[in-house]
């Protein structure tokens, strides 16, 4: 088909005998009709790939929030035991360590810091256990918060404290 | 910079924001993503800063003096609010919801916003009403109008394409939000919707299903350990709740879910888990009679308007919780009809809200297109027997009609016998309870592991948009699993992937021909003739005619459809 439309607009022999008009509209009409087929499949493929994209998002990473739930509940669980050794709180934050790395590597980052100013954005503040003049501190975190690729997902759920201006200083 | 026209749903708990897009009505993300920003405003006294929404919330317990929430109830009284040691009107308050919705939504779709319509609920009185248009002028605003929320939500169906438009002209809309439930019955005049009645409960909503769910951990752990927990432990409340949330939404997608917790509390030192399963029928059990309650004022609305359940032409669902199968199940036996939501239930008033921006602004509305199920989608189950050929035929929904789509569900079933060795799974799509009545699209065998009568099957749907469906059925705790893929459209299991693919190519033409066809600047003549190729074409593939036939009809199907994309004035892709 190509060959022929070619050959019908290249400088021919004068003993080369041309395509009629018809066999040229025909073959126009086959390439149009291609194109609209594959304008069709190239439709559906950009569909396909921007509903995967969308489909990854928060849902992809769900299990990853889930794991690092499950851990840190049984990491505050083991740290209130009076008899937790040096050695078994060290492995603890080495696991911490891991996962917050294996967190990084997939585009997450877990809000979980204590003692750190109250930020709105990262924190949703659950009780104040302590009124005072100062600033807000997160005391302790109930439930870690999540941000992937640079969104909030969940803030921490945290109990704060108020400082005293005296602390402050 | 021309402006947008936007309707605002300003709710009690949370409110958003839509606008028109080429006709048709949007919910713009304003944070995080997320189109829905709680109601709630804050004051930063060492900088005198208005903080609004998520970040406002999250401050609540910190600063309760600075912050408020549900000022949506104080609207209309005279009265003020103190945030720290400043003072403002419920409407001031709201203007700063009202501002931070706008702002944050011209930056998110790049265009100035002046005109806007706002929500209110229907019992709303007239000082309630212009304190909601004062607020709005407070926000710089132009209050293009003030609309009842049933009416928007009822609006927003109205443009809805392919659904069917009732006889009647009453409306019910049910509207079961976080923490408030109402019901309301509007009569359309012509363009006018009248409120006839309106009640509710300011006292439900889905928040009280979710301690339902609470209660019953609670009961589960003392089982477990002995120990009462139901006293005031705080951080464990707040985490069953979440827990209770997440397995509440599973729930209406899913028969069963597994919830499994680690270190929720501890006994004598021992953490305490929570590792168990939660059927449907069994949280449905917890919640039906707050079910009920919202039963019963329906019917005290019906009472209030004069009407009978009959009277009704459509039901309309709104609010978050009404995404729940027992609600919808209880509706569609109370109206005798299935009731069904296919437009986002959290957001259909403020989109309505925006379709109305469209009216009295004279904006041409397209349809609303939705991608949701023609029929209902199910398999047959000897609930119910036919008398004539004693065979089952019950028709057991697992999609209901227009869901959206993709979507994925599941039911569970159970065997008749022991040591059964097999199930037929007969799927089918139509609205009858008999198969018979129905359409047979598929069907197959699926070999049983010997177990006893009763044993578990979950059947799971998940529908694309091409009209493929993925079926799955296991037998629950036997590691026997099957996977079938079947084309709705052509009424056949696809056997090899490649199929596949290729089915979803033709099913997408016939879907974009659709798409054109509701196209309202179209010419009567094109939609005509796109209508009769699409269905040449269709059925020549239902019929299996041979491969050049139907490549010849999908030939002139594409040339007829490209002519009209450019009739549009768009680009043939």
């Amino acid at each position: 088909m190509w060959a022929e439309l070619i050959r019908r607009f290249k400088k021919s022999r004068p003993d080369e005998q041309l395509p009629s008009n018809k066999e040229i509209m025909e073959e126009i009409e086959t390439i149009k009709r291609n194109f609209r087929k594959q304008g069709i499949f190239l439709d559906l493929f950009r569909k396909e790939i921007l509903e995967r994209l969308q489909e990854r998002g928060v849902k992809e990473v769900q299990h990853f929030f889930e794991l690092t739930d499950a851990f840190f509940y049984y990491d505050c669980s083991l740290r209130e035991r009076p008899d937790l050794s040096s050695g078994q709180q060290e492995a603890l934050s080495i696991i911490w360590e891991k996962l917050e790395a294996l967190l990084s590597s997939v585009g997450i980052d877990i809000i979980r810091k204590v003692d750190v100013d109250f930020d709105s954005r990262l924190y949703e503040a659950m009780e104040k256990v302590r009124e005072g003049n100062g600033k807000p501190v997160v005391k302790q975190i109930l439930q870690p918060g999540y941000v992937y690729q640079g969104r909030v997902i969940k803030p921490a759920k945290a109990i704060i404290e108020m400082e005293n201006s005296e602390s402050q200083e | 910079m021309k402006d947008i026209l936007c309707g605002i749903d300003l709710g009690t708990t949370n409110s958003s924001i839509a606008f028109l897009t080429g006709g048709k009505p949007a919910a713009i993300d304003i944070e995080e993503g997320s189109p829905i920003v709680p109601s709630v405003v804050s004051l930063d006294e060492p900088t005198g800063q208005i903080i609004v929404g998520r970040h406002a919330k999250n401050r609540l317990a910190a600063f309760p003096e600075q912050t408020v929430r549900s000022v949506k109830r104080l609207m209309g009284k005279e009265m003020e609010v103190p945030l720290g040691k400043r003072t403002f009107s419920p409407e001031e308050i709201s203007s700063f919801i009202l501002k931070y919705l706008v702002e944050r939504g011209e930056e998110e779709v790049g265009q100035p916003i002046k005109r806007v319509v706002i929500t209110v609920p229907a019992y709303f009185n007239d000082a309630q009403r212009r304190a909601t248009i004062r607020a709005g002028e407070l926000a710089g605003l132009e209050v293009s109008r003030i609309i009842n929320e049933p009416t928007a939500a009822s609006l927003v169906y109205d443009h809805v394409a392919f659904l069917k438009k009732s006889a009647s002209p009453y409306i019910l809309v049910y509207d079961l939000g976080g923490g408030t439930f109402d019901v309301s019955i509007l009569e359309v005049k012509g363009e006018i919707k009248e409120v006839l009645a309106s009640c509710g409960d300011t006292a439900l909503g889905g928040d009280d299903f979710d301690e339902r769910l609470v209660s019953s951990f609670f009961r589960h752990m003392k089982e477990r350990t002995g120990v009462d927990f139901s006293a005031t432990d705080r951080a464990l409340h707040v985490r069953l709740r979440e827990i209770a949330e997440k397995a509440k939404i599973a729930l209406s997608d899913r028969p069963y879910v597994q919830v499994k917790e680690v270190g929720l509390t501890r006994v004598n030192g021992d953490p305490v888990h929570l590792d168990l399963e939660i059927k449907r029928r069994d949280y449905e059990d917890m919640t039906r009679d707050l079910v009920k309650k919202t039963a019963d004022k329906v019917e005290e609305a019906l009472e209030e308007a004069h009407l009978n359940l009959d009277d009704i032409g459509n039901v309309i669902l709104v609010g978050g919780a009404t995404k729940a199968p027992l609600i919808q199940e209880m509706l569609s036996g109370m109206f005798e009809r299935p009731i069904y939501h296919s437009v986002d239930p959290d957001l259909c008033v403020a989109l309505g809200a925006s379709v109305q921006s469209g009216l009295i602004s004279g904006e041409p509305l397209g349809h609303i297109l939705l991608d949701v199920t023609a029929h209902s989608l199910g398999v047959k189950t000897a609930d119910e027997m036919d008398d004539e050929t004693g065979g089952a035929d019950y028709f057991s929904i697992i999609i209901r009609r227009n869901t959206k789509i993709p979507v994925r569900k599941a039911e569970i079933y159970y065997t008749m016998f022991d040591r059964q060795d097999r199930v037929d799974v007969d799927v089918l799509q139509g609205e009858s309870r008999s198969c018979k009545e129905n359409t047979l699209i598929g069907k197959f065998p699926f070999s049983l592991k010997p177990s006893p009568a009763g044993s578990p099957v979950v059947t799971e749907f998940a529908y694309d948009n091409e009209g493929i469906v993925h079926i799955t059925v296991d037998q629950k705790g036997y590691d026997n699993r099957k996977e079938v893929t079947l084309d709705v459209r052509k009424r056949e299991i696809i056997e090899r992937q490649s199929g596949v693919e290729e089915q979803k190519i033709l099913n997408y033409i016939i879907e974009k021909s659709r798409r054109l066809m509701v196209e309202e600047a179209l010419l009567p003549d094109l939609k005509r003739e796109l209508e009769e190729l699409t269905a040449q074409y269709e059925g020549a593939i239902k019929d299996s005619k041979d491969e050049t036939l139907i490549d010849r009809y999908e030939d002139i199907l594409l040339g007829k459809m490209e002519e009209a994309e450019e009739r549009l004035g768009r680009t043939f892709e």
